[in-house]
């Protein structure tokens, strides 16, 4: 098929997977963003199981393919009894593997604060929670902006875990495959998706400069 | 200066360890109320772990350390307790770079003081005020001179109204000509009747303001002394070569 048919047939169609790979990589960065500001918590806590914890967790999820979590959570999770919806199982993957980099990220940033600032912040009496929330997440989150701007394209990518199981709407990946068992969509159908891809990684790249700008700690 | 006898700092045969390294050998000070004990010796002498010791920065292998007479606590709330009531400066400011200096003032009474965002900047203002930065309040700590951010940690620290203040070489990391709106904020400070005990290597500011002068040495108090008595008649050999070495380094400035 010519672009143009393609475009014409399934027009609204990648509209709306365009749409879905959005709310998806939104929805798991915002998820990666908070579980893995969790778990850098434990990591850097004074309580040593919650670090081996945290530790253990970054070492799983960054080490596992995407697809191998997906088939765990759609097909082995039930025998356990647990059964999650498809699109909640697509999210919790693609939530899970970012959060572990996005823990990575923020350890890295945090590398940025003089330990001279963290010393300041006990003498003036502030405790664990006071010291993490005040100064070291902040701080560590600032200084991480292009990295994390990185991870949300990755996440991006990720999602397209999605066309491994029949979500509804379907994101960009799952599109493909749903042109070319109806028609012969060729490698048009897939050039499409991948330029729709390729700009949504622009724009989160252009966000996120103009945000490492805005909030960059000047030192 | 007001003369109390009632000792604010006290630490008693105080010994710490770096590995094989005696840091600290039975250390033994009193601080009292209103007194100003300034701290000098060569470096390496053990002054910075013996002022990060008071507020257990540092923890100590033996001895005690007791602040208004309570042993310090180990650790926990009652730890953060003290250590609020016990003011901290650092020879590199350490403000928090990502805050406004207004911010780097509140943020400490705000989260540990509890208090009111509003009493908490008026208290700020007035205390940047005081040590002459009030305009800066709005920037963030990298668009300060390195005098200016001295003199903010100075106001940070005071905003927890704190009972005795710890100085650690405030004026080692300044440009020459920024040293003096330091040493005249620190004066006022002791003049106001605060308790202070100041490592510096500033002679001037000890022979004025300091009510006592110790010489530390490889981890050891080696003299202690009056400013006039230590710096015209030092008794030790260590001492007088320690202070004609810092008499030629600052005619060579
Ligand atoms: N965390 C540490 N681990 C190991 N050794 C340390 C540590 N901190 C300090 N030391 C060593 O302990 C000794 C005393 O250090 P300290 O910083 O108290 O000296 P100082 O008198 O403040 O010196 P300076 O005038 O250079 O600041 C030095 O030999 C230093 O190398
Ligand atoms: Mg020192």
């Amino acid at each position: 098929m010519t672009l143009s048919q393609l475009l014409t047939q399934y027009g609204d169609r990648y509209l709306q997977a365009l749409f879905t790979t959005w709310q998806l990589t939104f929805f798991s960065f915002l998820g990666a963003l908070a579980v893995g500001i969790l778990v850098t918590v434990f990591r850097v806590s004074p309580i040593r199981p919650l670090r081996l914890f945290g530790d253990f967790y970054v070492q799983i999820f960054r080490n596992i393919p995407g697809a191998a979590l997906l088939i765990l959570l759609v097909y082995a999770l039930p025998y356990l009894k647990i059964t999650f919806p498809y699109d909640a199982c697509v999210l919790i993957a693609t939530i899970l593997i970012p959060s572990a980099f996005c823990s990575e990220h923020l350890m890295s940033g945090m590398n940025t604060i003089s330990p001279g600032q963290i010393e300041a912040a006990r003498a003036l009496g502030m405790n664990f929670f006071q010291l993490i929330r005040r100064i070291v997440i902040p701080q560590s989150l600032r200084s991480a902006v292009l990295p994390m701007t990185n991870l949300m394209v990755a996440t991006m990518l990720t999602t397209s875990l999605g066309s491994q199981v029949p979500l509804r709407p379907m994101e960009l990946t799952g599109i493909v495959s749903y042109i070319n068992t109806r028609s012969a969509g060729g490698v048009m159908a897939f050039a499409i998706s991948a330029a729709l891809y390729c700009m949504t990684g622009l724009l989160i790249g252009a966000a996120g400069s103009w945000l490492d700008r805005k909030v960059r700690i000047l030192r | 200066m007001t003369e109390n006898n009632q000792p604010v700092i006290e630490l008693r045969q105080v010994n710490k360890h770096f590995g094989d390294l005696h840091v600290l050998q039975d250390i033994s000070l009193t601080v009292k109320k209103g007194e100003v004990v300034v701290i000098i010796g060569p470096s390496g002498s053990g002054k910075s772990t013996l002022c990060r010791a008071i507020n257990r920065l540092e923890t100590i292998d033996s001895g005690e350390i007791l602040f208004e007479g309570e042993p310090l606590p180990r650790e926990g709330k009652e730890l953060a307790q003290m250590r609020a009531k016990i003011g901290m400066v650092f020879q590199s400011f350490n403000l928090f770079a990502h805050r406004t200096i207004l911010d780097n003032i509140t943020l400490a009474p705000c989260d540990v003081m509890k208090a009111s965002k509003k009493n908490a900047r008026q208290e700020a203002m007035r205390l940047l005020e005081r040590v002459g930065v009030a305009d800066q309040a709005g920037k963030v700590p990298a668009q300060l001179s390195g005098g200016q951010q001295q003199r903010a940690a100075i106001a940070r620290a005071l905003a927890m109204h704190p009972k005795a203040m710890l100085f650690d070489e405030p004026t080692s990391a300044l440009d020459p000509e920024m040293i003096g709106e330091v040493l005249n904020v620190m004066t006022e400070l002791a003049q106001d009747g605060m308790t202070m005990l100041v490592v510096t290597h500033e002679m001037n500011f000890a022979r004025r303001v300091a009510d006592r002068v110790i010489f530390m040495d490889g981890g050891r108090i080696v003299e202690e002394n009056t400013p006039e008595a230590f710096f015209s008649n030092p008794k030790t050999q260590r001492a007088k070569g320690f202070l004609s070495s810092v008499r030629m380094q600052d005619r060579e400035l």
